[in-house]
């Protein structure tokens, strides 16, 4: 199984190759273009009460699609919904990722993908959302953001601010803190940052350059009025 | 993998941040690590912290000094490190498990309490917002000024009457304009509405109340009907649905909670929009069995008021009820007049506390117009 990012940018899309036999799992809808020796249909991944949490509580599809190469080798090209990059992460079956809502885009079929709370004020405040997705198990992971994607690997113990609404995803041995922009309330609101996330490391962090919900109110100012 | 070895992601080793998974070999004397780049590294015992830590906290991190001098960081998820230091590890981490084993299980505890609490106060916030939400629709209803209504309305008879004729002469507008006339004078003052009647060449059999003071009557309804009296208490009864604005009630309750609220806090945009788009399905609309009893019930009082035999009235039910399952057409006015059985009795108790009086019938040839009907449409 081979992932490949094709054209990265805004309007990324991957390319996953499979030989007979194997198998990935894709967020509903995603499947561009495939090999037609590949057989698409839907999954509830995790059985009915893990599917139901996930998508009530993180906004993801019920289903998952899974591709298989059932009938020889074959690839298939999968993009997300939004425009915006995409990244490719690997589990060694000792490490795991945490996923702000909706960033998964595909996983090798073996990748489990669960929600889980992080908390009632993190949730509220952090701009992620009150539940995350767990991605545990061994393979290749893709997720997407809106804008592009980068990443930063912190040390243990170091520290790094990112804005909230900027976090895609990040290693579960790294922890975060929603704290003020600054240290007055008043200079917060101002510099128009107000509340921001501090990650404390070992491990890698991977944000976006865009910021959904500012997209949505700068966009908001240009649909007429209703009436 | 042997006894005593676990499965972990080792920091420290090159570039801060990069980490290499390995094993763990947690001897008495000695942590040794198996990296699988194949990589070999031992940390002394008396070098090593035991911590909790991870984004959930319930990663066990191991910290210390390898004798080659790497600083490592050392994050695993198997509790089964804990448990077999608390009994088999060197003395000075053995309390130190313990203590982690049981934060551990705190965390979870905690974990679970929380997300409980979370949904059951989901659950209950849905469940009192289900139970508030007709009450939000009655304040709602209540918000929106007579002059929207009647444009709500005339929203409605466009959609409704788009593709038909509406009529405006003929015998069939005559026979229902003088019932309705006989009717209007009986409706008591004080409503806030300019009382419409349309008349649409329709073969539906059905009259709809429409917001704002509008009525809707469909010849099919009125070629189904055996006497002027059955019309008059059916336009009786879409009257009182008019004056106690349950059309407006039941286009809210379908539009749902944004509308509500938004028309709560004084925007009627959204429910403009909401009646653009559906009102065309104002015949699909049924109302609760408390309208419909209601209705009935003021429907009767009304008849009396206009000096017409108010028994007349729910005869079309019946009859229509009766032979309902071979008449698609009546399908539409059963399926939104909901509980024919109980409505009916409740009718039948009215009437029997009614004083014994002689009414004053419409006086309308209803055969002869029914037949005068028939033949227009065949005449077509």
């Amino acid at each position: 199984m081979k992932f490949e990012i094709i054209q990265p940018g805004s309007y990324a899309m991957i390319k996953v190759t499979l030989a007979r036999g194997e198998a990935i799992k894709a967020e509903s809808g995603a499947m561009v273009a495939m090999h037609p020796n590949l057989d698409v249909e839907g999954k509830v991944d995790g059985g009915m009460f893990g599917a139901l949490k996930r998508a009530v509580l993180t906004g993801e599809s019920l289903f998952f699609q899974t591709l298989k190469a059932s009938r020889g080798d074959g690839e298939v090209y999968i993009a997300p919904a939004v425009p915006g990059d995409v990244t490719i992460l690997e589990l060694n079956g000792a490490n795991h990722f945490f996923l702000q809502k909706q960033s998964f885009l595909a996983s090798d079929d073996a990748v489990s993908i669960e929600a889980v709370s992080q908390g009632f004020f993190k949730g509220l405040l952090s701009g992620e959302g009150m539940f995350i997705q767990k991605a545990t198990g061994k393979g290749t992971l893709a997720i997407s953001s809106f804008g592009s994607i980068y990443k930063i690997s912190l040390a243990p113990g170091q520290q790094y601010i990112v804005d909230n609404s900027h976090l895609v995803a990040w290693a579960g041995t790294v922890t975060y803190d929603v704290q003020k922009a600054s240290s007055g309330w008043f200079s917060s609101v101002t510099s128009g940052e107000g509340l921001v996330c501090k990650v404390n490391g070992p491990g890698d962090v991977w944000f976006q350059s865009r910021n959904p919900g500012a997209f949505g109110s700068w966009i908001r100012q240009f649909i007429p009025a209703k009436g | 993998m042997p006894a005593g070895t676990f499965r972990g992601d080792v920091f420290g080793l090159g570039d801060p941040g990069q980490s290499c998974p390995g094993s763990l070999e947690a001897a008495y004397e000695e942590f040794r690590l198996r990296l699988d780049d194949g990589r070999q590294l031992v940390l002394p015992t008396d070098r090593i912290k035991l911590s909790r830590g991870g984004f959930d906290g319930l990663h066990i991190i191991v910290e210390g000094q390898a004798e080659t001098g790497e600083n490592l960081y050392i994050s695993l998820q198997d509790e089964l490190l804990l448990d077999h230091l608390s009994h088999l590890g060197p003395a000075g981490l053995r309390e130190t498990a313990r203590q982690l084993q049981q934060q551990g299980r705190s965390t979870r505890t905690w974990a679970t309490l929380s997300l409980t609490v979370f949904l059951a106060l989901l659950a209950l916030a849905g469940f009192g917002l289900w139970l508030g939400f007709g009450w939000l629709v009655e304040r709602a209803v209540g918000m929106v000024p007579p002059s929207v209504e009647k444009s709500l309305g005339q929203i409605v008879v466009e959609a409704v009457a788009s593709d038909k004729k509406k009529l405006t002469q003929g015998p069939a507008f005559e026979a229902a304009m003088k019932i309705w006339n006989r009717l209007l004078p009986a409706v008591p003052a004080g409503h806030p509405y300019t009382l419409q009647l349309h008349v649409i060449d329709d073969p539906m059999v059905n009259a709809l109340a429409a917001p704002g003071g509008q009525i809707i009557l469909f010849t099919g309804l009125m070629k189904e009907v055996a006497s002027a009296e059955e019309l008059a208490g059916i336009l009786a009864h879409e009257l009182q649905h008019v004056l106690k604005k349950h059309p407006l009630k039941g286009i809210m309750q379908k539009a749902g909670l944004a509308v509500v609220l938004g028309t709560l806090f004084g925007d009627a945009g959204a429910l403009t929009v909401v009646i653009r788009e559906y009102g065309g399905k104002l015949a699909e609309l049924s109302y609760s069995r408390d309208q419909e009893r209601e209705a009935d019930r003021l429907a009767v009082e009304l008849l009396v008021r206009a000096n017409i035999d108010p028994t007349r009235f729910p005869e079309f039910f019946r009859r229509l009820q009766s032979k309902g399952g071979n008449l698609p057409a009546a399908l539409a006015i059963l399926s939104t007049h909901p509980g024919h059985e109980e409505r009916e009795q409740a009718l039948q108790a009215q009437f029997r506390l009614l004083p014994a009086t002689t009414y004053e019938p419409i006086g309308i040839d209803w055969a002869g117009l029914k037949a005068a009907l028939t033949g227009a449409e065949q005449g077509r």
